[in-house]
């Protein structure tokens, strides 16, 4: 647990340095926050209904922008090696460099969620819901796109190629935590349902996906 | 302590790069690998460490009194790559490592690397040698049993590499295996140099 830590702590300090990695995240957030009601129009009952996904695909695109970095620095400088090579459990390592990526990348955006639900005229009640379930499966949105990061790691300028790949990946997601918030007679899923469902895929992937990308970076890095 | 190379092969994109290699490393000497660019020393450093993975053969390593050890977690690694963060102080890159290694403060070594005025500078701030420098630190720090040194000395001023070369002939004292890889002899006791490609 002691490199678990060391290496959360050193990324942190390392973003608290460049702050522009996830200050870049909330401006992004910030800015489609803004442009989607001005885009709708002046309907505030539409803006209302459709907010929820709205909400969703701001959050999705902001932090799309910066996913493709996860292990990036780390392999630039040498340190991926020397982490897969030397520490005690390489998958625990793995799980401290998501853990990391949260707290840098996607904690900041969940922190200005409630202002970009105001902005798209947000009912308290929904924007507490979904604030709830983004907090819920953002960690497997960073596991699945670890494996894309992982998998285009020796690439240049893989940013794309990242998103491209975890796109497809990332569907599922947003189906499940916008059906909450969607009325009709066909599907009653509530928000309970969207929360276990969404919190099972995260540990499921918590569970899986560290030593998956253990193997690929060891595979990739050759 | 051992390591024995057996009947490696290893090829990158269609191009044989070692054939059959066998090599038997002993603790007893500094085991220096010379070649040209190109030859595949900081590969077979790799293939070594585990880092690249051989067609064919095997790297076993072998303690006196326990048999057969295993390779990982007995090694520290230099590579051409340095793993240190540009946007850290010299101060915050050691006790990065200092803390995953659960190891003690190298503050002498400091001093003899010259180090000493440079822990607050920002790794980015610090020419070559001076980031080698640092580098180094890691690997005395991390004290493993196997060093495995890309060329440790290139970029170095005389007072470091002199510095270093007394550590590695200490190291050796202690049991360490050490294999470094360099384009010319170190002119060192106990070097044992393996050549490989042709002879330069």
């Amino acid at each position: 647990m002691r490199q678990f830590y060391s290496v959360i702590r050193r990324d942190l300090s390392i973003y608290f340095e460049r702050k522009s990695t996830f200050v870049m995240a909330i401006a992004f957030f910030l800015i489609i926050s803004a442009l989607l009601p001005i885009g709708i129009g002046p309907n505030l009952d539409l803006l209302e209904l459709i907010s929820p996904g709205l909400l969703w695909i701001a959050f999705l695109l902001s932090i799309l922008l910066n996913i493709s970095h996860v292990f990036e620095g780390d392999y630039k400088d040498g340190s991926l090696d020397l982490l897969i090579l030397e520490s005690d459990l390489p998958e625990l390592m793995l799980v401290s460099k998501i853990i990391s990526f949260w707290l840098l990348i996607i904690l900041p955006v969940i922190i200005f969620l409630p202002l970009g639900g105001i902005m798209l005229n947000m009912q308290p009640n929904d924007l507490i819901k979904i604030i709830f379930l983004i907090i819920v499966s953002s960690p497997c949105m960073i596991l699945i796109a670890s494996i894309g990061s992982a998998i285009a790691i020796r690439m240049n300028n893989t940013g794309l190629l990242v998103t491209l790949l975890v796109t497809p990946f990332y569907v599922p997601i947003l189906i499940i935590g916008t059906l909450p918030f969607v009325e009709n007679d066909v599907l009653d899923f509530s928000f309970f349902r969207s929360s276990m469902l969404l919190g099972a895929a995260t540990l499921f992937t918590l569970a899986i996906i560290p030593f998956l990308v253990t193997y690929i970076l060891r595979v990739n890095s050759e | 302590m051992k390591l024995s190379i057996n009947g490696l092969s290893f090829s990158y994109e269609d191009k044989k790069i070692f054939d059959g290699l066998s090599l038997n490393l002993s603790s007893e000497n500094i085991s220096v690998l010379i070649g040209q660019n190109g030859v595949g020393k900081s590969t077979l450093l790799r293939i070594i460490a585990g880092l690249e993975e051989q067609d064919k053969g095997q790297v076993t390593l072998w303690h006196n009194s326990n048999g057969q050890i295993p390779i990982r977690e007995n090694i520290s690694y230099l590579g051409h790559k340095l793993a240190l963060k540009e946007d850290l102080s010299v101060q915050e890159n050691i006790n990065f490592w200092k803390k995953f290694y659960n190891c003690m403060s190298p503050d002498a070594d400091y001093k003899e690397l010259g180090l000493e005025g440079l822990r607050h500078q920002k790794i980015r701030d610090l020419s070559q040698g001076q980031r080698k420098k640092v580098a180094l630190l890691r690997i005395v720090m991390a004290d493993k049993k196997i060093w495995l040194l890309d060329e440790p000395l290139s970029n170095l001023d005389e007072q470091a590499a002199n510095y270093f070369k007394n550590k590695l002939m200490s190291k050796v004292s202690d049991h360490k295996l050490i294999l470094v890889t360099s384009h010319q002899r170190l002119n060192m006791k106990n070097e044992s140099c393996i050549y490989i490609g042709e002879k330069v």
